[in-house]
């Protein structure tokens, strides 16, 4: 396997600011065409590892790629992809249409009928002066400027923030899972990507500076379970990677188990009595993964129950 | 780079400068507004105060010298800071930040450049208007042909330039270094490292047209220099950047951040040598070009490209106006500023022969020939450091060659051992026989029977010949004390042999303005009282006229006291109310002399009555309005000033209105008025 087969790469990636060290060996891999969302606490580096992959940042050590072009201070790399910064910002005496008109000079791919008719489906005014616009209205031309020039790779970074929830369902849900099925590789940063599910193929958790797992969003969706129950005095708490005890009262208990393996740690070790399964929501899901990721562990309760 | 790559990179980066013009277009469009209404208040108070009349050529000359820096002072610092603070902006363009950091400098650039257009728009337009030569004369006069005032434009638009390359360098720095503080901290080192090099290593001499470098200056240069890349190349390291910095690409970087500094003074330093190559010696050669001294065997003078002639071609201007060219004009002509001298210099011989130097740039020219038509070149003369002066000697013509040794690294001027002197007598074969003699013009002169001018106040007595005998004199005053001399005016022919003026210092340790006479004898004429102070310091006399035949020989000092003497040459009491300042004729008792023009009052052409102590006319010269430079201090007076020759029929006037002609009963003709 070569490194083309990659879309997006990062490798041995470390980035300090002063004593604070952000990034302590960032290593994955993303393939062609999938959807991943890069989950992690606030501060834990996402917006630094993104722009270390688009070469806006140097990283201290380490490489990375798009879409086989390594960042470097050129900025050749963010020809091969288009990004969307957490906060989109152009110049404010631009309006829509002149900012696309100037954007379409460094890139030799750039489409402007592909401009026109994203900007037209997204309501976009292209007098709409960028000084002027609201957050939601800035993100659409973020996404224009994004898409137009027709990247392999999208990198969009807290694409929702701020956005409201019909803007939300209408910019990151239509738009990456129409790019998607053009077969384009989009890397999502955010600490909440509930609203991604089902597009979502890989979920990239970043924690402690490194990545802490890279799990599959579907077989997640699929296969992750709430499990209730009584909880059963004098049990050990089960063991499982993908485990994470869910809040509750005593005497009942629940978990959140993600993959088959901890369903089966749950009911081998007996803590429940009359344990019930039922679905785990996307949402949730994400929840628990960062939870994972917050203590860096399996489980955020050990030990035996009193 | 393929072809379609070195397109795509033009295209980004014009989109880049366009786009940093169009964000600093209102800061620009403030600072033209601002420069087009410093000239135009100034004409309009010009126009509503006669007070505020040099207004406007004064807040011209202020934008000129000003007007650069201070943009560039506003402009960089602007740029560079909106590049800080718009960094996020379009951060996602596939471009490195140098390119748009380079864009807001080329933007600055083309700004100032614009600006700079504007300002010389306007210069040229006022100049134009009120011409050139008096433009360029306000100038010089306001310092701006002045040495101080050329090597202060430099220097004060260091920090300028500085401002403008400082924080778009710092925000590189910082790119490089992955430390904005070191980044600032280098960048400061790097282009007070270009600004040393400039300040010490090249001593910028726009007034000489020259550019001298020291050693001292060299090695701080070099150190600044190493410093600046060391640091580059040590943070580079040190800060862990993957893309780590060779050594060759940290000398890259710090000789870019150098250039706009380095480059920029240069730039100014060679545009100011520009500005005074443009103007002075137009300013000059619109001066006349006269024989000074005893032009009586040809009615006419000797001009050179009269003002409002596009050429300076040098004539024999008669009283009707008519011209007969003497040297066309080819090529630019020296005009060296505070050096008259370095123009060329015409004299006529007994014979009635013309014989004219004239300093090009290629080698100083020597003409002879009658001046009736087209004079023929003698010899090509070696140029600067060589000086040369027409002298008319007891026994005929010579030609004196002052010659300069120059040292390297080092002014002309700074010592008596740098000069040497030779004569060639005129006319000669095929070409000049130097002759070297030793001492200076002064020790020449008085071989040539004038009296030494010496400084040095110790002497006691003044030494004399009537030819290169080497037979000295001393004088003694009529109250037997003898005297201490150092200067002289003229020498005059009298009936009694030759006599001249001198001030002297009398052994009482008082000033005093003599005659001395060649047989030893001296008369004081008079001492402390009306004092016509000297640059040196001394008094003198300001001019000697030849007898009238009518036993009165015409003596002026200062501005405001007129001798006459009898003829035993005792002087008769003084004349106060005649205000002098150039005697031009005296005939029968009679005197025609020029009074000083004032900011107030025209100069006037006067013929008084010696005898009956009245004027007999009193013609007003044209006044010109406006800005009077001072006569009394600096040389060569302003073109506004007017310039007086006169021939055996009158008197010619040279101004920037043009050449008039009068005759000594008053007429007048306009025989040329400025184009």
């Amino acid at each position: 396997m070569t490194a083309h087969n990659f879309a997006v790469k990062a490798a041995g990636v470390r980035k300090s600011f002063g004593r604070k060290s952000v990034l302590r060996g960032v290593d994955f891999e993303i393939e062609p065409g999938r959807v991943a969302g890069l989950l992690g606490l606030n501060g834990q580096g996402k917006t630094t590892l993104i722009k270390i992959l688009l070469g806006i940042t140097a990283a201290d050590e380490g490489c990375a790629e798009v879409s086989g072009v390594e960042a470097d201070s050129g900025g050749k790399v963010r020809l091969a992809a288009g990004y969307i910064p957490e906060r989109p910002a152009f110049q404010p005496f631009m309006t829509a249409g002149e900012i696309f008109a100037f954007r379409s000079r460094f890139y030799p791919t750039w489409n402007h009928e592909k401009a026109a008719a994203l900007a037209r489906r997204l309501g976009l005014d292209l007098n709409l002066r960028a000084g002027k616009a609201s957050k939601g209205e800035t993100a659409k031309i973020a996404w224009v400027c994004a898409a137009a020039h027709n990247p392999d790779v999208l990198i969009l970074d807290e694409p929702a923030s701020g956005l409201d929830a019909l803007a939300r369902e209408q910019l990151l849900c239509r738009l990456i899972e129409e790019l998607s099925s053009e077969g384009k590789t989009i890397l999502v940063a955010s600490h909440r990507l509930e609203d991604m599910a089902g597009i979502l193929d890989d979920i990239l958790l970043l924690s402690g500076g490194r990545i802490a797992g890279i799990y599959d969003a579907h077989g997640l969706s699929a296969s992750a379970r709430r499990i209730t129950g009584r909880a059963r005095q004098g049990a050990q708490m089960p063991q499982s990677p993908l485990l994470v005890p869910l809040e509750s009262e005593l005497p009942l208990l629940a978990f959140a188990a993600l993959d088959d393996a901890a369903i089966k740690a749950v009911h081998e070790s007996g803590v429940l009595e009359n344990a019930q399964e039922e679905p785990l929501g996307f949402a949730k899901i994400l929840a628990a993964l960062l939870s994972l990721g917050g203590n860096g562990s399996g489980l955020s309760v050990k030990g035996e129950i009193l | 780079m393929t072809l379609n790559a070195v397109f795509v990179r033009l295209r980004e980066i014009s989109a880049l400068v366009k786009l940093e013009l169009r964000k600093h277009r209102l800061l620009f469009w403030g600072l033209a507004a601002a420069y087009a209404l410093v000239p135009l208040a100034a004409v309009a108070a010009g126009r509503l105060s006669k007070q505020w009349a040099d207004s406007a050529p004064a807040a011209v000359l202020l934008l000129a010298a000003a007007g650069v820096p201070f943009a560039a002072l506003v402009l960089g610092p602007a740029m560079g800071a909106a590049a800080r603070r718009d960094w996020r902006t379009d951060e996602s363009l596939p471009v490195a930040p140098t390119s748009r950091l380079f864009a807001g400098l080329f933007a600055a650039a083309i700004f100032l450049a614009l600006l700079c257009v504007m300002i010389a728009a306007c210069a040229s337009g006022y100049a134009a208007k009120i011409g050139s030569p008096e433009f360029a004369a306000f100038a010089y006069y306001c310092g701006l042909g002045q040495s101080p005032f050329l090597r202060m434009i430099p220097l004060g638009a260091a920090p300028a330039l500085a401002a403008f390359a400082l924080l778009p360098s710092a925000f590189l720095m910082s790119w490089l270094t992955g430390g904005a503080v070191v980044g600032a901290a280098l960048a400061l080192l790097a282009n007070s490292g270009a600004a040393l090099a400039v300040l010490f290593a090249f001593r910028i001499n726009v007034v000489n047209d020259g550019l001298y470098y020291s050693r001292a200056g060299v090695w701080a240069a070099l150190i600044a220099a190493t410093v600046s890349l060391a640091g580059v190349w040590y943070f580079a390291r040190t800060s862990g950047r993957s893309a780590g910095l060779s050594p060759a690409r940290a000398a890259g970087a710090a000789l870019v951040l150098a250039l706009p500094l380095l480059g920029g003074l240069l730039a100014l330093a060679g545009g100011m040598r520009g500005l005074k190559n443009a103007l002075m010696p137009r300013f000059y050669e619109s001066y006349p070009f006269l024989g000074k001294t005893e032009i009586g065997e040809a009615d006419g003078v000797v001009a050179q490209g009269l003002a409002g002639d596009a050429r300076k071609d040098v004539y024999f201007l008669r009283p009707d106006g008519s011209r007969i060219l003497l040297v066309k004009h080819e090529g630019p002509l020296l005009g060296g500023v505070g050096g008259w001298g370095y123009m060329g210099q015409c004299l006529f011989s007994a014979d009635g022969t013309l014989w004219l130097t004239l300093d090009r740039k290629d080698g100083a020219e020597l003409y002879s020939g009658r001046p009736d038509g087209e004079l023929k070149l003698a010899a090509m003369l070696p140029s600067f450091p060589n000086s040369y002066n027409l002298v008319r000697t007891d026994t005929g013509m010579e030609l004196l060659r002052h010659k300069r040794r120059v040292p390297a690294g080092k002014k002309t001027g700074t010592g008596p051992e740098e000069n040497e002197y030779f004569y060639a007598a005129l006319p000669f074969d095929g070409k000049p026989q130097w002759k070297r003699f030793a001492g200076g013009v002064n020790e020449y002169m008085a071989r040539q029977g004038y009296a030494k001018w010496d400084t040095r106040y110790d002497v006691k007595t003044c030494s004399v010949s009537d030819s290169r005998n080497e037979k000295r004199r001393t004088w003694r005053l009529n109250d037997g004390k003898s005297c201490k001399f150092f200067a002289s005016v003229g020498r005059i022919n009298t009936d009694n042999g030759w006599l001249f003026g001198a001030s002297v210092l009398t052994k009482d340790g008082k000033t005093a303005s003599a005659l001395l006479r060649k047989d030893g004898s001296a008369t004081v004429i008079w001492r402390t009282y009306y004092p016509h102070q000297l640059p040196g310091g001394g008094i003198g006399l300001l001019g000697l006229t030849e007898p009238d035949g009518k036993g009165n020989a015409i003596h002026a000092a200062g501005n405001s006291v007129y001798y006459t003497f009898a003829p035993d040459e005792t002087a008769n009491p003084p004349l106060t109310t005649l205000h002098p300042v150039d005697v031009l004729r005296a005939r029968a008792g009679l005197v025609w002399h020029v009074t000083e023009e004032t900011g107030e009052t025209p100069a006037r052409f006067v013929k008084y009555d010696l005898s009956a102590k009245k004027e007999i006319f009193s013609i007003k010269f044209r006044k010109h309005d406006g800005w009077h430079a001072g006569k009394e201090t600096v040389w060569p007076p302003s073109p506004r000033l007017k310039e007086f020759e006169a021939c055996p029929s009158g008197v010619f006037e040279f101004s920037n209105g043009g050449v008039r002609f009068y005759d000594w009963d008053g007429h007048s003709v306009n025989i040329k008025a400025a184009g």
